[in-house]
């Protein structure tokens, strides 16, 4: 039984702009419906410090075929791809604001003025919070693209950001945990002990044969600086999953898609989109 | 988390419905509490009785505990922690473990009930900086080390925070 109205999610990436609709009922919530529309190479490129949409007419062309093969069209919630804020793990003293501690902590280290950031924070229990700041000129290019294409922007999220809302939701799938939330062009690593989010990483994504012999570096490195190296479990999201989930078991290490579609059968797999994890 | 450019309250159906149904509860409430007001003043007698007797046995019981750490006792743990971890000292070691390509930016240090470094370093390549956290994560004298965000643009510029533990750990 439907509680509420589908809630429609549009993630960017550098090479498609996935839809999806979230439908929120008694028995929890899920995705529906997946779409996924190619995007010309150079169309959108996920930068931290300028405007990601290069080419806009094709961007807007590609969410206005998306609202209309998932059949919806209004309220949109906009997904960033990884690369374009930076995140920090920090822990506010007890008599600040988290955001305004965030934004005091984080804005110090940007590579552009203070006042153009835009800051957030998700709570990680206790005074531990994750701090984002994305520059206001990157959310509104994406935001522009949305309202060309006839869709209203009723919140901006982070791809890798989402997918840990949801992989918190479902808890480290042991001891030591290490999740790489895959984008385009950039690949993000978390890393958890004692089931709280010790470490986040992100860095520039280097596809190719030799991606997961650099990953599997990168994912022992973040799992020691958590506090426990060894052997973590390593739940893998986003584009290229299978091939890396793949490629990391045959080095050794012990690693599964985050999360499986359930039932249905999408012209895209679940796994491949990082910031389904909002649905989990 | 929430992004927008122009974040905005959303307050839906079920928002107002909400809203409203709290605003009768609280009408209630407050007709119920002038209702009671007489009633918790005869009681408030009795009460200043009990919590005079209350208080008067807990005095008794602090007289007979332990002390907890006191002003006096956190301010000796800082001192010692000074003294145990001087700065030049915590520099010295915390720079031995940067690579040649790796250097440090600035540096503030905290001592509290533990020696606290907030470190923003800045790398010539990937590579080091990589090198660089290793030999922090493999360091007994550096605990709890939190890289903070990275900048990959050209040089790498990041911050860390971490524990100093010294020599002692």
């Amino acid at each position: 039984m439907g509680l509420l109205r589908p809630r429609l999610y549009a993630g960017f990436d550098a090479t498609a702009v996935v839809g999806a609709t979230l439908a929120r009922t008694l028995g929890g919530r899920r995705f529906e419906r997946l779409r996924r529309v190619p995007l010309a190479s150079g169309a959108l490129v996920p930068s931290p410090l300028d405007g990601n949409v290069r080419d806009a007419d094709v961007v807007r062309e590609a969410l206005q075929r998306l609202a209309a093969e998932l059949g919806t069209r209004g309220a949109v919630s906009l997904v960033l791809p990884d690369g374009t804020a930076r995140a920090a793990i920090l822990e506010a003293p007890g008599d600040v604001a988290p955001a305004d501690f965030a934004r005091f902590r984080l804005t110090a280290g940007l590579p552009y003025p203070a006042h153009e950031a835009l800051v957030d924070v998700l709570p990680l229990g206790g005074r531990r919070i994750l701090a984002v700041a994305v520059r206001r000129s990157v959310v509104e290019s994406y935001e522009a693209a949305a309202a060309a294409a006839g869709l209203v922007s009723e919140r901006v999220e982070l791809a890798p950001v989402a997918a840990l809302e949801g992989l918190s939701r479902l808890g480290p799938a042991s001891a030591s945990t290490v999740d790489v939330i895959l984008g385009d062009a950039f690949v993000s690593i978390a890393a958890w002990a004692e089931g709280e989010l010790r470490v986040l990483r992100s860095r520039r994504r280097e596809a190719g044969p030799e991606e997961a012999a650099r990953l599997q570096i990168e994912i022992a490195r973040t799992a020691r600086l958590a506090g426990d190296g060894l052997d973590p479990r390593v739940r893998v999201a986003g584009p290229g999953v299978g091939t890396l989930v793949r490629e990391l078991r045959r080095l050794g290490a012990a690693a599964e898609p985050a999360w499986r579609s359930q039932g249905e059968t999408h012209p895209i797999e679940a796994e491949e989109i990082p910031w389904l994890g909002v649905g989990l | 988390m929430d992004l927008s450019s122009h974040p905005r309250p959303r307050a839906g159906t079920a928002d107002r419905v909400f809203l409203a149904t709290s605003c009768l509860v609280f009408l209630a409430a407050a007709l119920g509490a002038v209702s009671a007001r007489d009633a918790a003043n005869r009681a408030q007698a009795a009460a200043s009785e009990a919590e005079r007797m209350a208080a008067a046995a807990e005095d008794r019981i602090r007289s007979l505990s332990p002390r907890g750490p006191s002003v006096a006792d956190a301010l000796a743990t800082r001192v010692a922690l000074n003294a145990e971890a001087p700065l030049p000292r915590v520099l010295a070691d915390l720079t031995a473990l940067m690579p040649d390509a790796v250097r440090l930016r600035s540096l503030s240090v905290e001592y509290g009930d533990e020696v606290t470094l907030d470190a923003a370093v800045e790398a010539r390549t990937p590579e080091a900086w990589d090198a660089f956290l290793d030999r922090l994560a493999s360091s007994r004298r550096f605990q709890a080390v939190t890289p903070g965000p990275e900048r990959r643009e050209g040089e790498i510029r990041a911050s860390l925070r971490m524990v100093y533990r010294g020599e002692t750990s």
